[in-house]
């Protein structure tokens, strides 16, 4: 009876030293969801290495999305699956944190933490707060600019950069008379995803030639899209005129990337913060091209928007707050920053990033890449606008694409007006969208006159 | 007469619990089918049934809006009516097309001949490939900058201009092609299993008599069909109706709701497809919209189910 006991025994405590070690050794999991595809490879390289050298006994699991990222952020909170940390360039920030689902990090930064952002500069409600919260933290600015092949450029000769609707418009046809047989054409957009492709470009044309962010104007509260329609007139024009590249209709931005990549495109609207890192890891190139000035009238209004002032947002639901916030503290550390920037991978909108790294050889190559004094964040328009039929991006890719029913591009954005308005006073009376408007808003100086 | 139903009442309380006792091991094996029944089927249509009233897009809280809902479906979203025309023209092409090509093709392998087990097998691949993966190698075949098609055609001299396959005009047909290339594997083993299970003494009666092939097709085969050919078209009927994975991957609906579909559209009600836009759920719009489609397909299966109560009749 002894010798039983005394064997049990040994069985019992030889179990829990076993389960002692095996919880000694369970890592923290904190997972980090990301759309952004150009910085890969660098990404993984920096987790890798905190993965192996933490002392925190935490693990990062970095998980890339593509087109679908948004749906999937989406469904991942829906089913209480999300992750623990997201990212939240484009409308993420205003889709997913803005209305709740970030956890505030006021009280877990450091002086010295917000200090290295920029303080209370970089620091602004709906660009990275919600009513003093802080649910974002400052990392890159990035724009649109048209991106141009200078290969093909050089071929037809053309000399200048096109800056203008007419210029842009007679460039690409030229392109696609001289080159269109070798299969090579003048523009392309990718009009599969309606949104992506006229939020690469319309969206950021009304900033700086009309001043209005979304169609909609912060000085009088209303939606004005009856103002745009030149520009959107000059995205058709290039239809009309056949000097697109064939099957933009069905065309996503990756396909449309490798098809630039392989000398077949003479020019598109992208971002500056992504497309150094497309050619260079994504979709590399022998391509010669460049950033141009994003396309307008002739006459400025407003201070180009920039995506800009925010990265990633820790999910309110985490259940590792403290180890996601190292982990957040760790992507946004200066090390990590100043190799991205470097590297080209992220165009920093943090003084402390750029003070303290070489000006990066994308910077030296590609100038545009830069932030510009005419480029700045801007405020969002309103959000949670439920608005009745289809949104401003599918009307007007109808028009572009001259598809039936769509042709009369005044009564188009004179429909919008009043769908976009009427659903604006309908979600602020039943108070499901907060009322944005800034009487005295300056869209050659966005954030400054908000108040 | 109270204490005689209370003795009513106990001794049907023991036959219940007498027939429980006897038949536990058929309760015990059902209730996880009851559960799971209740938690993905009852519980979702419950919550559609309330939601369908009410504006809610999951961050503000729900706002009772009555019919409203419905009014707008009816009256204030042509774009919605417009996806429902796609998805008949989709689901009819796509029966018109299947259903010949998968019965002839079962007709020609349910003949012995070297390598028909090895064509039954290549048939029935493109089946148990995901919908997400053909869509996409069909957008490698189709796109018109550098699709295998075109390049063929042209090739071939039989165009002299890559033809976009996936445009306004002609979205909606290549779709109903890929989901056909989908399908006929599929129905032509429901075919092959029909034409199996034909007594061949009929066809050997018919070969004493001198019939000839054709008319043993119609007059012996066909008809001998009907049974199996009537549960096809339900199937075909029911998952075409239900095909989005494909139109997802290969246009989004797209040129323009060219090739939406009635489910992609309630789908993006509840998941907004963007990645690079502002965009807000309409769950509420989205439930109201799931009940529409819903009756529409109930009312096309109860009229078929209608005009087919004849073929039961008759075998």
């Amino acid at each position: 009876m002894r010798k039983l006991l005394s064997f049990l025994c040994a069985v019992t405590l030889l179990a829990t030293c076993l389960v002692g070690v095996a919880a000694a050794e369970e890592k923290t999991k904190v997972v980090v969801w990301t759309a952004a595809r150009a910085d890969y490879d660098y990404m993984q390289g920096v987790i890798d290495k905190y993965n192996e050298t933490n002392t925190s006994n935490i693990e990062i699991v970095y998980e890339v999305y593509s087109d679908n990222y948004q749906q999937v952020l989406d469904l991942g909170f829906d089913t209480g699956n999300g992750p623990d940390i997201y990212y939240t360039a484009g409308p993420v920030f205003a889709n997913v944190s803005y209305p709740g689902r970030a956890l505030p990090l006021n009280d877990m930064l450091t002086k010295e933490q917000y200090e290295f952002f920029g303080g209370d500069a970089a620091f602004g409600n709906t660009i990275n707060m919600r009513d003093g919260k802080i649910l974002s933290l400052p990392y890159s600015i990035s724009t649109v600019r048209l991106v141009y092949n200078q290969d093909i450029f050089d071929r037809v000769g053309i000399t200048k950069v096109p800056e203008t609707f007419e210029e842009v418009a007679a460039a690409a046809k030229l392109i696609t008379d001289k080159l269109g047989a070798e299969g090579i054409y003048g523009f392309a957009i990718n009009l599969k995803s309606p949104g992506s492709a006229l939020g690469r470009t319309l969206d950021y044309m009304m900033q700086a030639t009309y001043g209005l962010a979304n169609g909609y104007n912060f000085a009088t509260g209303r939606y004005e899209f009856d103002k745009v329609t030149d520009i959107v007139s000059f995205l058709g024009q290039m239809f009309r005129d056949g000097s697109t590249f064939p099957g933009c209709d069905q065309l996503d931005i990756d396909p449309l990337r490798t098809q630039f990549a392989a000398g077949r495109i003479g020019m598109y609207y992208s971002y500056t913060g992504a497309e150094y890192g497309v050619y260079t890891n994504q979709f590399p190139t022998d391509v010669k091209w460049d950033f141009g000035p994003l396309t307008g009238n002739g006459t400025r209004t407003g201070l180009q928007g920039a995506d800009g002032g925010k990265w990633y947002s820790i999910n309110k639901d985490t259940k590792v707050p403290d180890a996601a916030f190292e982990v957040l503290s760790y992507l946004e550390s200066q090390d990590v920053l100043v190799g991205s920037y470097e590297q080209g991978l992220h165009i920093s909108s943090i003084d402390a990033v750029i003070k303290n790294s070489e000006v990066p050889t994308a910077i030296q190559k590609h100038p545009l890449m830069a932030k510009q004094d005419t480029d700045s964040v801007w405020p969002l328009s309103p959000t949670n606008l439920v608005v009745e039929g289809e949104n401003y991006y599918n009307v007007f890719a109808g028009y572009i694409m001259q598809i039936p029913g769509y042709e009369d591009l005044n009564a188009l954005a004179a429909d919008l007006n009043t769908r976009y308005n009427t659903a604006l006073d309908k979600g602020i009376a039943d108070g499901t969208v907060t009322p944005v408007v800034y009487p005295n808003f300056d869209p050659m100086n966005p954030t400054g006159s908000m108040n | 007469m109270q204490t005689s139903m209370k003795q009513n009442l106990r001794s049907r309380l023991k036959a219940v619990g007498k027939g429980f006792k006897e038949n536990k091991q058929i309760y015990f094996m059902i209730f996880p089918n009851v559960i799971m029944f209740a938690l993905f089927s009852i519980y979702p249509i419950c919550w559609v049934l309330k939601y369908m009233f009410y504006q809610y897009d999951k961050i503000n809280a729900p706002i009772f809006i009555g019919l409203d809902n419905f009014v707008r479906i009816f009256t204030r979203d042509p774009y919605f009516w417009k996806t429902v025309v796609n998805t008949f023209y989709y689901v009819g092409g796509k029966l018109i097309i299947t259903l010949p090509i998968a019965f002839v093709i079962a007709v020609l392998l349910n003949k012995k001949f070297l390598g028909s087990r090895l064509m039954q097998s290549i048939v029935f691949m493109p089946t148990i490939m995901s919908a997400s993966v053909m869509a996409l190698i069909f957008y490698l075949i189709l796109n018109p900058y550098s699709g295998a098609l075109n390049t063929v055609l042209m090739k071939m001299k039989l165009i002299s201009v890559p033809i976009n396959w996936l445009n306004y005009y002609n979205a909606l047909d290549t779709i109903i092609i890929v989901g056909v290339w989908g399908a006929i594997g599929n129905y032509m083993v429901y075919f092959l299993a029909g034409l199996q299970s034909v007594p061949l003494d009929i066809y050997e009666s018919a070969d004493l008599d001198g019939i000839g092939p054709v008319r043993k097709m119609f007059c012996i085969t066909i008809p001998m069909m009907t049974p199996i050919l009537k549960t096809v078209v339900m199937l075909v009927l029911i998952s075409s109706f239900q095909d989005i994975q494909s139109i997802m991957v290969l246009t989004e609906g797209g040129p323009n709701g060219a090739s939406d579909v009635m489910f992609l559209y309630v789908y993006r009600m509840f998941f907004p497809i963007s990645a690079t836009t502002a965009s807000t759920s309409q769950f509420g719009y989205g439930a109201a919209l799931s009940v529409v489609c819903a009756s529409l397909i109930g009312t096309v299966t109860m009229l078929y189910l209608r005009l087919t109560r004849k073929v039961d009749d008759i075998f």
